[in-house]
C-alpha cells in the first residue's frame, strides 16, 4: 500500500518546501504538488477509491478555488484513508472556528509547516 | 452641510414630550432660532420607537427627550431611545436637576442634558448645533477606524504570507544539509520574499498616511 502526499497550495516555494522536507522524511511517499484547489480538487477526486493513504496538505487562501471550496467538495466524498490537514498563513481565530465544521480535518496548522509537523502527519495513518 | 450657519440649513427635531405646554414652548423656541424646522412630537416612548423604527424620508437630526413619559422613565427610557436611535444624537430635557442622572446619561451617549427651567432659545440652540457637529466629528473617527481596522486585518494577512515562507526555508536550511547550489537557491527566495515583505509594509504606511 502506498502513500501519497497532495500539497494544495498556490505559493510554489511552500510547495518546493515542503516536497523536500517530505523526502527526506521518507521515501517511500509519493508527492503530488498542486496550485490551487481546483486542480487540487479533481486530483483527490480521481482518489476516492484507492486503497492508498492519502495525505492531504491544504492552504486556505488560494485563487481559483480556495481550501474552504476544497473541503465543500470533499463533504460527501468516501475516502479509505484520508489525512487531511489545514495549514494556513492566516492566523485568525474565525478560520480556526470556521474548519471545526468540516469533521474530516484533522488539525490545522500554521505556516511555516515543521519538520515535526511533517513527522506528525506521515505518522497520523499509524496511530489509527 | 459644513457651513452650519445659524438657520440656513433644513432642520429635522424629534421631540419626545407627552407635556403638551413643554412641547409648545420647545416648538417656539425651535421655530425662533432655526428658520427652516421640521418637528416631530412623540408623547411616549412606545410611540417614538415605533417612530423611530419606521423607514421615512426625512431622518431626525437630532431628538429632544423628556426623561419622564407615562409608559417610561429615567435610565429605562434612555436606553430604549438609545438602542433605537441609530446615530441620532439625544439631548435629554428634564424639570429636574439631578446631578447623577446626567453624569450617568452622558456617559451611555446622551449629547447633553437640560433642564427645563433653565432652557431658552438661546440655550437650545447652541446645544443642538453642537450636538449635530460633534455626531459628525464622531462618525468621521468612527469611519476611520473602520478604515484602520481593514488595513490592519488584511495587511496582516498579506505580510504573514512572505514572513511564513522565509521562516519555514530558514527552518529547512537548520534541519537539513543543503548543497552549495542549493544554498543559493535558497538564498535567492529569502531574499524575494523579504522584498515583497517590505513592499507590503511601504503600502501599509502609506494607506495609513492617506488616513489623513
Amino acid at each position: 500500500m502506498n502513500k501519497k502526499f497532495l500539497i494544495i497550495d498556490d505559493d510554489p516555494i511552500i510547495r518546493i518546501l515542503i516536497q523536500k522536507m517530505i523526502e527526506v522524511l521518507d521515501e517511500s511517499v509519493n508527492c503530488y504538488p498542486y496550485e490551487n484547489g481546483e486542480t487540487g480538487l479533481s486530483a483527490l477526486k480521481a482518489l476516492e477509491t484507492s486503497a492508498d493513504t492519502i495525505f492531504v496538505l491544504l492552504d486556505i487562501n488560494m485563487p481559483v478555488l480556495d481550501g474552504w471550496g476544497v473541503l465543500d467538495g470533499l463533504r460527501n466524498m468516501k475516502f479509505n484513508n484520508l489525512q487531511l490537514y489545514i495549514v494556513t498563513s492566516s492566523t485568525d481565530e474565525s478560520d480556526i472556528i470556521k474548519a471545526k465544521e468540516y469533521p474530516f480535518i484533522r488539525k490545522f496548522y500554521h505556516k511555516p509547516i515543521l519538520n515535526e509537523n511533517i513527522i506528525e502527519i506521515l505518522n497520523s495513518h499509524d496511530i489509527k | 452641510m459644513s457651513t452650519n450657519q445659524e438657520g440656513q440649513n433644513d432642520l429635522s427635531v424629534l421631540v419626545i414630550e407627552d407635556n403638551l405646554g413643554d412641547f409648545i414652548l420647545i416648538e417656539d423656541y425651535l421655530i425662533e432660532k432655526f428658520n427652516r424646522v421640521n418637528i416631530t412630537q412623540c408623547d411616549d416612548s412606545k410611540s417614538a420607537i415605533n417612530y423611530l423604527s419606521q423607514s421615512k424620508e426625512v431622518i431626525p437630526s437630532i431628538i429632544l427627550l423628556d426623561l419622564h413619559l407615562p409608559d417610561m422613565s429615567g435610565l429605562e427610557l434612555i436606553e430604549n431611545i438609545l438602542s433605537h436611535s441609530t446615530k441620532i444624537p439625544i439631548i435629554v430635557l428634564t424639570g429636574y436637576s439631578d446631578l447623577n442622572l446626567a453624569k450617568k446619561s452622558l456617559q451611555m451617549g446622551i449629547y447633553d442634558f437640560l433642564i427645563k427651567d433653565e432652557i431658552n432659545p438661546a440655550l437650545l440652540h447652541k446645544s443642538i448645533e453642537f450636538a449635530i457637529s460633534r455626531e459628525k466629528y464622531i462618525s468621521r473617527i468612527e469611519m476611520q477606524n473602520e478604515k484602520l481596522k481593514k488595513i490592519a486585518w488584511t495587511q496582516s494577512h498579506i505580510v504573514r504570507a512572505p514572513l511564513a515562507r522565509m521562516l519555514g526555508i530558514m527552518n529547512f536550511l537548520e534541519d537539513n544539509k543543503v548543497r552549495q547550489n542549493d544554498i543559493f537557491f535558497w538564498l535567492k527566495h529569502l531574499r524575494d520574499s523579504a522584498n515583497e515583505m517590505d513592499e507590503v509594509i511601504k503600502k501599509i504606511i502609506n494607506q495609513a498616511q492617506k488616513l489623513e
